[in-house]
């Protein structure tokens, strides 16, 4: 009976000191690149990949957006928010602008960013326009039904929006999914890339997202 | 015998605690924070929240970030964001915990402050004032200059 239990507390005690020498790391973080189809990403890879969502929003000009027929044949930026979100929402949508600035004209008109709001109560589509034209002009805002919204999210697989019970510390889910997912033309995604990524990492990562032959037509 | 191994196991935990302070930190002492920066986020067009950045050290036993005023904004809220499912979400929480002999750190994608009910909205070039209230230490107050989504892409963490 003794071993096993000198076992366990040199364990805990391993455990623990990689826990603390882990929390104190340079907060870098998930610093590395990511292999897929032979090639290194700045973005992360999914456990499984993810057919564009087949769902029908409504655009920011009142009409109806067939999510899946405009995304054919683009690279389509996918991301769940709301405007009176303060820190994700806005940071994706800025370091996605600026990274596709210095892109070439080739990239730039095949990639659609498409913002779904949350929030459809207060995201009108007017209000939508809006805040995305302070940061490009191009990008697309959708909003719908809480039905159709909650649809689309769990065909992107990300976790759904919303207040959820407050949990035993008290704390409850303000939020959203706070990445991005990038549809190919062939319209899966199989790369994600999280709030906080840099300028840098997608304008490492765009260009590439077009270089891979398997995924540019649909099969 | 047994209460000898969980003495071990501290042991063995504690000098891994104290390489990731500060090696003057006093971690059985009382708290001594410091705020090595502080800057917020320009808000968005049409939108009445933003967001502020902060790094907070303590050389102390550590203490808690427990409520931010500012007269930029009705209210401020302290988000966390936690991995649910492989996938972050943002949650508010009535605390952020400051690590004795280490640091609180505040930054775009994660734990951040939410200015909630902006007065006027935030541009580059302003600046905001917040009161930061702890559960132990005496409040600081911070001007925490408004950057550029560039100025704030240049300072992101992770080297790549």
């Amino acid at each position: 009976m003794h071993a096993p239990r000198r076992l366990v507390a040199v364990l805990v005690s391993a455990v623990a000191a990689l826990v603390v020498l882990g929390a104190c790391g340079s907060g870098a973080g998930d610093d590395g690149s990511h292999e897929a189809a032979g090639r290194q990403w700045r973005g992360t890879v999914l456990d499984r990949p993810v057919p564009v969502p087949d769902v029908t929003l409504t655009g920011t000009d009142g009409q109806p957006y067939e999510l899946r027929s405009r995304s054919a044949g683009k690279l389509t930026l996918l991301f769940f928010g709301y405007t009176h979100c303060p820190d994700a929402c806005p940071l994706q949508m800025a370091t996605i602008a600026a990274a596709l600035e210095g892109q070439s004209a080739r990239v730039r008109t095949a990639t659609d960013v498409v913002f779904v709001t949350t929030d459809p109560a207060r995201d009108t589509p007017e209000r939508l326009r809006t805040w995305l034209d302070g940061f490009n002009t191009r990008f697309v805002g959708l909003t719908g039904s809480p039905a159709d919204l909650v649809a689309a999210q769990e065909a992107a697989g990300v976790p759904l929006s919303g207040a959820e019970p407050a949990d035993d510390d008290g704390a409850y889910v303000v939020g959203h999914a706070t990445q991005v997912l990038a549809f190919t033309p062939d319209g899966v995604a199989r790369l994600a890339y999280p709030a906080g990524i840099r300028q840098a990492d997608w304008r490492h990562d765009l260009p590439q997202l077009f270089d891979v032959p398997e995924w540019q037509v649909a099969t | 015998m047994r209460r000898a191994l969980a003495a071990l196991a501290v042991g063995l935990a504690l000098p891994a605690l104290a390489a990731c302070g500060d090696a003057d930190a006093d971690t059985a002492g009382p708290p001594e924070l410091s705020v090595v920066e502080a800057y917020a986020a320009p808000s968005a067009a049409g939108s009445d929240t933003g967001a502020a950045y902060l790094e907070v050290a303590d050389e102390g036993g550590g203490d808690a970030l427990v409520g931010v005023r500012t007269d930029a904004a009705q209210r401020v809220e302290l988000h966390r964001t936690r991995t649910r499912d492989g996938l972050a979400v943002m949650e508010e929480v009535d605390r952020l915990e400051v690590p004795g002999g280490g640091r609180l750190r505040l930054e775009p994608g994660g734990d951040h402050l939410m200015l909630v009910g902006l007065v006027a909205p935030l541009e580059p070039g302003d600046t905001v004032r917040l009161e930061l209230s702890f559960a132990t230490s005496a409040p600081l107050s911070v001007e925490a200059p408004v950057l550029s989504y560039d100025a704030i892409d240049a300072r992101l963490g992770g080297e790549t």
